[in-house]
C-alpha cells in the first residue's frame, strides 16, 4: 500500500519570544491509503494541530508534509486552495454549512470549486437525506447537519477526509450512525478517513491511532481487528 | 474593567466606528458650516438693522408732504417715519456712467446710512456726497476725493465726505450686469437742500413698524388719501431679499445634507450595535449570570454610541465653525455688504448634537435590549443559527438556473434586509449628491449656452453713457448693424388697481425685434415677439397668475399711471425678469425710446473711442465675467462632489465589511474547501454592486427634484432651469461602482487572511 500522509518531523510554533508555544513537537507518522485512523488526545495534544496542517490550513515551522506525495508544508496559497479542493474533504465538529443554502445546494456548492465531482443528490441520498434536500440547515437537527456535511465532503471525491471531532456536538445514538458512515466510507469505498477525536471509544474502530500528548507521539497503534461502530460502547 | 472592554471592541470594529464617527462629524460639520454663515449673517443683519434703523415699508409715490409723512407716522404701530427722494442716476463718466442711485434726504430717521469710513451722513451738509463703500473701492475714490454724479439732468459735484451702506444695498447689481460688478453700482446720499427748490419733490416715504407692513396698508391709503403709488414691504426690495434668499437656501442645506448623513450614521450604528451584541451573546450572558445588572450592561453598550457620535459630533462642530463655516463666510460677504459678518454659532449646534447622539444612543439600545431580554441561562449558549427559509428570489422561474455566487448573495441579501437597505439608501443619496453637484455643474453650463448662444445672439454689447441721444444711438445702430435696447425698472400686476401685495417689481426691456437680443419661450425656444403683445417671465406671470392672452399691467417707477399689454407668451431669462415688448409697440404707446445699449454681431472696434459710449464689451468679456461671478457655485459644486464621495465610499465600505463580518465564517468554511480568494471577494463585490446599482437607479431621478429647488431657491430675481445631462448620470454612476468594486477588492487582503483554524474550532 502506498502512503496516503506522511510526516517528518514536524514542529508546529505559536507566538514568539516568551510566549511561545510549541503545539507540535517534533511529530513523524505515516497514514496509508484507505486507512480508517483515529488521532487520540485530551484537549491540548496538538492533534488539532496536526490535521490543519494535513488540510493545508496550517503550515509547519519546522518539517515536512506530504499528502499522496504532495509537499503541501512547500505550497502556496493557491495551490493550497487547489488542494483542499481536490484532495481533502472536511467534515467538522460544528458542520459549517452555510446558513442561506439549502442541503442539496450546500452539497452542490462544490461544483464551484471542482470539475468531477460527485452528484449532490446521490451523496445526500447516499447520507440517507434526499427527502430533506430543500431544508436549510436551521430546519435540520445536528446530525442531519453533519450528514449533509459528509455528503458536502464526499461530493468532492475526495482521496482524504478530514474530521475534526465530527461527533462532538451530537448524541451518541446520532454520532454513532455518522461514525458508522464514515467507517464504511473507508472499508467499502477505500477513502482515507482521518478522524481527531479525545473519545478513546472511537479509536476502536480505526484501523490505527496515533495518540498525542503534549504536542508530541505517545504512540502509534495499528489494530488489525478494528470493531465495527455498533460493537462499541459509548 | 467594562471601559477596557469597551475600548477593546471600539478597536476590534474601528472600521464602523470610525463610520458612525466620519458620518456624525459630517452632519455636525455641515450643519455648524451652513449655520455659521446663515447665524453670523443673521446676527451681522440684525445688528446693522438696528443701528442703521432699517425701513420695514417703503411708499412709493409723488410729491409727498411732511403733513403725509406725520399722517402716517400716526397710524398705529408705525414708529419712525422718513421722507427721502430717489432717483436712479449715473455716476460720472469716469466711472463708466455707473448706475448710481441717488437719495435726498433732510433728516435721517430711518434706513440711515452706516459710515464704514470717513464721517457720518449730514442731511444739512450740502458741500457733501456719501458713497457707497463698495463702489468707492471699486473706483478707488477716497474721502475728500471730488465726486460727480449725474440725476434730475444735472451734474452734482461734491465732495466725498463719508463710505456708507445701508441694508438696501446688501445685494447690489446694475440692470445691465449678469452678477455683481461694484463697477456698475452704486449709491449716493446727499442733502435734500442740494437740489434746486423745484426738484425737491419726494417720492418715497419709508417707515418702520416692527410688523408686516402691508397690513397697514388701509390705513397708509386713508392717511395719504389715496396719493401714493405702491406701498413694499422688505421682501420687495432686491438688494434686502436677495441675502435672505441665500440665508434661507444655506438655512436647509444645513438641514437637509446633515439629516443625510445622520440617517446613514443610524443605520450604520444600528447594524454594527446588533452585530456586536450577537457576537457577545454569551458574554452578556455570563455578565448577566455573575450578578450585574441588566442596566449597567445596557449602559456599557450604549457608551459605544454615545461616546463615538459625540466625538464625532464634537469635531464636525469644532471644523464647522473653524474650517467650512469660515470659508463660508469669507466668501459670501465677498458678493453681499453686510458689515459685521462673523461666523456664528448658537444652541442649535449642541441641541443637534444631542439629537444626533440620542438617535445612536436608541439605535444602540434598541439592538441590545433584545438580548438582555433574554434568560441569562439561555443567553450563556451560542444562539441558534439564524432560521433560513426559501426567499422571495427562488420564486424567480429561473432560480434554479442561476450560480452559487448569484443565489447565494440574493439569500444573503433576504437575510440581512438592514444592511442591504444601509447599502441601497446610502449609494442612493451619495449619487443624489453626485448628481446634484455635477448637475449644477452641468446647469451652469446650460445656462451659459442658453444665455450667451440663444439670448445673445450677438458678439458685442456697447452700453451708451446717460448723454447718449437717441440719434447717436440710431446713427451708431447702423454703423454696427445693431439692435437697440432699452430697459427700465417697472411694476407689473394682473389687475388695473392692485393693491401693494399684488404688485411685482422688476424691468422692462424693450427690444428692436432684430433677432440679435432674442427672447426664450418656456420651453427655452427662441420666439418672436408678435407686434401688439408683450413676454412676461414665467416666475413672476406665476406670482401673478398670468398667462397667454392675458393682460399685463405695468408702470415705469417714475410714472403713476398704469399701462396695459397683452401677453403673447410667457418667456424665461436667468436673470432679467419682467417684460419684453417690441419697441414700435412702446412708441406706440406714447413713450420716448431711449437706447442704452446697442448688440451687434460684429466686432464694434472703434465704438468705445465714441463720447457717448462708457463701454464695449465682446462675448468672451461678458462670458468671463459671468464665469467669475459663478465661483460661489462652483465651491458649492466642488463640496457636494466632495461630501458625495465621502458618503459613498464610507457607506459602500461600510456595507462591505459588515458583510464580511457577518459572514466570515462562512467565508472561512468555503475556504476550507478550496473556493480561492478571488472567488470568495467576487461574493462581495457581485453583492456589493447589485446594491450600488439599486441604489444609483433609485437615485437617478430623485437628483433633478432638488436640484431645480437649489436653483429656485435663488429667488424670484433668478431662473435657473436646471439640467442634468446624460454624461452626469454616467460619471456619479461609474464613481459608485467603481468605489463599490475598490472596496470589494479592499476585502481580498482579509480574505486571504482568514484563519481557517479558527473555523474549526467552533461556533464562538
Amino acid at each position: 500500500m502506498n502512503n496516503a500522509v506522511e510526516f517528518k518531523d514536524v514542529v508546529r510554533i505559536f507566538g514568539k519570544g516568551d510566549g511561545q508555544q510549541i503545539a507540535v513537537d517534533h511529530v513523524s507518522f505515516t497514514i496509508e491509503e484507505g486507512e480508517f485512523v483515529v488521532i487520540l488526545g485530551r484537549s491540548g495534544a496538538g492533534k488539532s494541530t496536526v490535521l490543519n496542517m494535513l488540510g493545508g490550513m496550517d503550515k509547519p515551522t519546522e518539517g515536512q508534509v506530504f499528502v499522496g506525495g504532495q509537499e503541501v508544508s512547500a505550497m502556496n496559497d493557491s495551490r493550497l486552495s487547489q488542494f483542499r479542493a481536490d484532495t481533502i474533504g472536511f467534515i467538522f465538529q460544528f458542520y459549517n454549512l452555510i446558513p442561506g443554502l439549502t442541503a442539496y445546494e450546500n452539497v452542490a456548492l462544490v461544483k464551484d470549486i471542482k470539475k468531477d465531482c460527485l452528484d449532490a443528490g446521490e451523496m445526500l441520498e447516499r447520507v440517507g437525506l434526499s427527502d430533506q434536500k430543500n431544508k436549510f440547515p436551521s430546519q435540520m437537527s445536528g446530525g442531519q447537519q453533519q450528514r449533509v456535511s459528509i455528503a458536502r465532503a464526499l461530493a468532492k471525491n475526495p482521496k482524504i477526509i478530514l474530521g475534526d471531532e465530527p461527533t462532538g456536538a451530537l448524541d451518541s445514538e446520532t454520532g454513532l450512525v455518522v461514525l458508522e458512515m464514515l467507517q464504511k466510507l473507508s472499508a467499502e469505498e477505500g477513502n482515507t478517513v482521518i478522524l481527531v477525536t479525545h473519545n478513546a471509544d472511537i479509536a476502536k474502530c480505526a484501523n490505527k491511532v496515533i495518540h498525542m500528548r503534549n504536542g508530541r507521539i505517545k504512540s502509534i497503534k495499528t489494530n488489525d481487528t478494528p470493531l465495527s461502530v455498533h460493537e462499541i460502547e459509548w | 474593567m467594562l471601559r477596557r472592554k469597551m475600548l477593546r471592541d471600539i478597536r476590534s470594529n474601528l472600521a464602523q466606528f470610525l463610520s458612525v464617527f466620519i458620518l456624525a462629524a459630517v452632519a455636525m460639520w455641515c450643519y455648524t458650516g451652513f449655520q455659521a454663515n446663515v447665524i453670523g449673517g443673521t446676527r451681522a443683519r440684525e445688528e446693522f438693522n438696528k443701528t442703521t434703523n432699517f425701513s420695514d415699508g417703503w411708499i412709493y409715490g409723488a410729491a409727498f408732504t411732511g403733513e403725509q409723512a406725520s399722517a402716517v407716522a400716526r397710524i398705529g404701530g408705525i414708529s419712525d417715519v422718513q421722507l427721502r427722494t430717489e432717483i436712479l442716476g449715473k455716476a460720472d463718466e469716469k466711472y463708466n456712467t455707473a448706475e448710481l442711485y441717488c437719495y435726498f434726504q433732510d433728516s435721517q430717521t430711518v434706513t440711515k446710512p452706516y459710515t464704514m469710513e470717513g464721517a457720518g451722513y449730514d442731511p444739512a451738509d450740502t458741500e457733501g456726497v456719501w458713497l457707497f463703500y463698495r463702489f468707492a473701492d471699486a473706483w478707488g475714490i477716497k474721502v475728500g476725493d471730488s465726486f460727480t454724479s449725474h440725476a434730475f439732468g444735472q451734474d452734482i459735484t461734491k465732495t466725498v465726505k463719508g463710505l456708507v451702506t445701508t441694508p438696501e444695498y446688501e445685494f447690489a447689481c446694475a440692470s445691465t450686469d449678469a452678477d455683481t460688478d461694484f463697477h456698475n453700482i452704486g449709491f449716493a446720499y446727499m442733502s435734500v437742500n442740494v437740489l434746486p427748490e423745484g426738484s425737491r419733490d419726494y417720492n418715497e416715504i419709508v417707515f418702520t413698524c416692527g410688523d408686516d407692513p402691508l397690513k397697514l396698508e388701509d390705513e397708509i391709503s386713508s392717511a395719504l388719501g389715496g396719493r401714493y403709488a405702491f406701498l413694499a414691504d422688505r421682501k420687495s426690495i432686491d438688494g434686502y431679499n436677495r441675502l435672505t434668499d441665500e440665508l434661507d437656501q444655506h438655512d436647509s442645506f444645513s438641514y437637509v445634507f446633515s439629516a443625510v448623513f445622520v440617517a446613514i450614521a443610524l443605520l450604520v450604528i444600528t447594524t454594527t450595535m446588533k452585530r456586536m451584541v450577537a457576537r457577545q451573546r454569551t458574554q452578556i450572558g455570563t455578565l448577566n449570570a455573575l450578578g450585574m445588572k441588566n442596566r449597567k450592561i445596557m449602559t456599557h453598550y450604549l457608551s459605544f454610541s454615545v461616546i463615538i457620535s459625540a466625538l464625532g459630533c464634537l469635531a464636525g462642530v469644532v471644523l464647522g465653525i473653524f474650517t467650512f463655516g469660515r470659508m463660508m463666510v469669507n466668501l459670501f460677504s465677498d458678493f453681499y455688504s453686510l458689515p459685521g459678518w462673523e461666523p456664528g454659532f448658537d444652541y442649535k449646534s449642541i441641541l443637534l448634537s444631542l439629537i444626533i447622539i440620542l438617535i445612536c444612543a436608541a439605535a444602540a439600545f434598541l439592538s441590545c435590549r433584545m438580548i438582555l431580554k433574554i434568560h441569562p441561562s439561555e443567553a450563556l449558549r451560542p444562539a441558534a443559527a439564524k432560521t433560513a427559509k426559501p426567499c422571495i428570489f427562488e420564486k424567480l422561474p429561473f432560480w434554479n438556473r442561476l450560480g452559487f455566487t448569484v443565489r447565494y448573495d440574493l439569500r444573503d441579501i433576504a437575510r440581512s434586509k438592514l444592511r442591504a437597505i444601509m447599502g441601497i439608501f446610502g449609494t442612493m443619496m451619495g449619487m443624489v449628491i453626485m448628481t446634484l453637484g455635477i448637475g449644477a455643474y452641468d446647469t451652469l453650463g446650460y445656462v451659459k449656452d442658453w444665455y450667451f448662444g440663444d439670448i445673445q445672439n450677438y458678439e458685442s454689447q456697447v452700453l451708451f453713457k446717460d448723454s447718449c441721444t437717441p440719434e447717436e444711438a440710431f446713427g451708431i445702430a447702423d454703423t454696427y448693424t445693431g439692435e437697440l435696447i432699452s430697459a427700465d425698472l417697472i411694476s407689473i400686476a394682473a389687475e388695473g388697481h392692485p393693491t401693494s401685495d399684488d404688485i411685482v417689481s422688476c424691468k422692462l426691456t424693450v427690444t428692436e425685434g432684430k433677432g440679435l437680443f432674442q427672447i426664450s419661450d418656456e420651453e427655452l425656444n427662441v420666439t418672436q415677439l408678435e407686434p401688439g403683445t408683450v413676454a412676461v417671465t414665467m416666475k413672476q406671470a406665476k406670482r401673478l397668475g398670468l398667462k397667454k392672452g392675458d393682460t399685463v399691467y405695468w408702470k415705469r417707477s417714475s410714472d403713476s399711471e398704469w399701462n396695459q399689454s397683452r401677453i403673447g407668451f410667457i418667456s424665461r431669462h436667468p436673470s432679467v425678469m419682467g417684460i419684453t415688448m417690441l419697441r414700435t409697440d412702446y412708441e406706440a404707446m406714447g413713450f420716448e425710446f431711449k437706447p442704452q445699449m446697442l448688440v451687434s454681431k460684429q466686432g464694434c472696434e472703434g465704438a468705445e473711442k465714441l463720447d457717448f459710449v462708457s463701454a464695449v464689451h465682446s462675448k468672451s468679456d461678458l462670458r468671463a465675467a459671468f464665469d467669475k461671478s459663478m465661483e460661489v457655485m462652483d465651491l458649492l459644486v466642488y463640496f457636494m462632489v466632495f461630501f458625495a464621495c465621502l458618503l459613498i465610499i464610507v457607506v459602500l465600505y461600510n456595507s462591505g465589511n459588515l458583510s464580511f463580518n457577518e459572514r466570515e465564517k462562512e467565508f472561512a468554511t468555503l475556504k476550507v474547501l478550496g473556493f480561492k480568494t478571488s472567488a470568495i471577494r467576487r461574493l462581495i463585490s457581485v453583492q456589493n454592486l447589485w446594491l450600488s446599482v439599486i441604489g444609483v437607479l433609485l437615485g437617478i431621478p430623485l437628483g433633478q427634484a432638488p436640484l431645480q429647488a437649489m436653483m429656485d431657491s435663488n429667488g424670484d430675481q433668478v431662473d435657473w432651469p436646471c439640467y442634468i445631462s446624460p454624461v452626469t448620470y454616467v460619471i456619479a454612476a461609474a464613481f459608485v461602482m467603481g468605489v463599490s468594486v475598490i472596496v470589494g477588492f479592499m476585502f481580498q487582503k482579509r480574505i486571504k487572511k482568514i484563519d481557517m483554524v479558527e473555523v474549526l474550532k467552533g461556533m464562538e
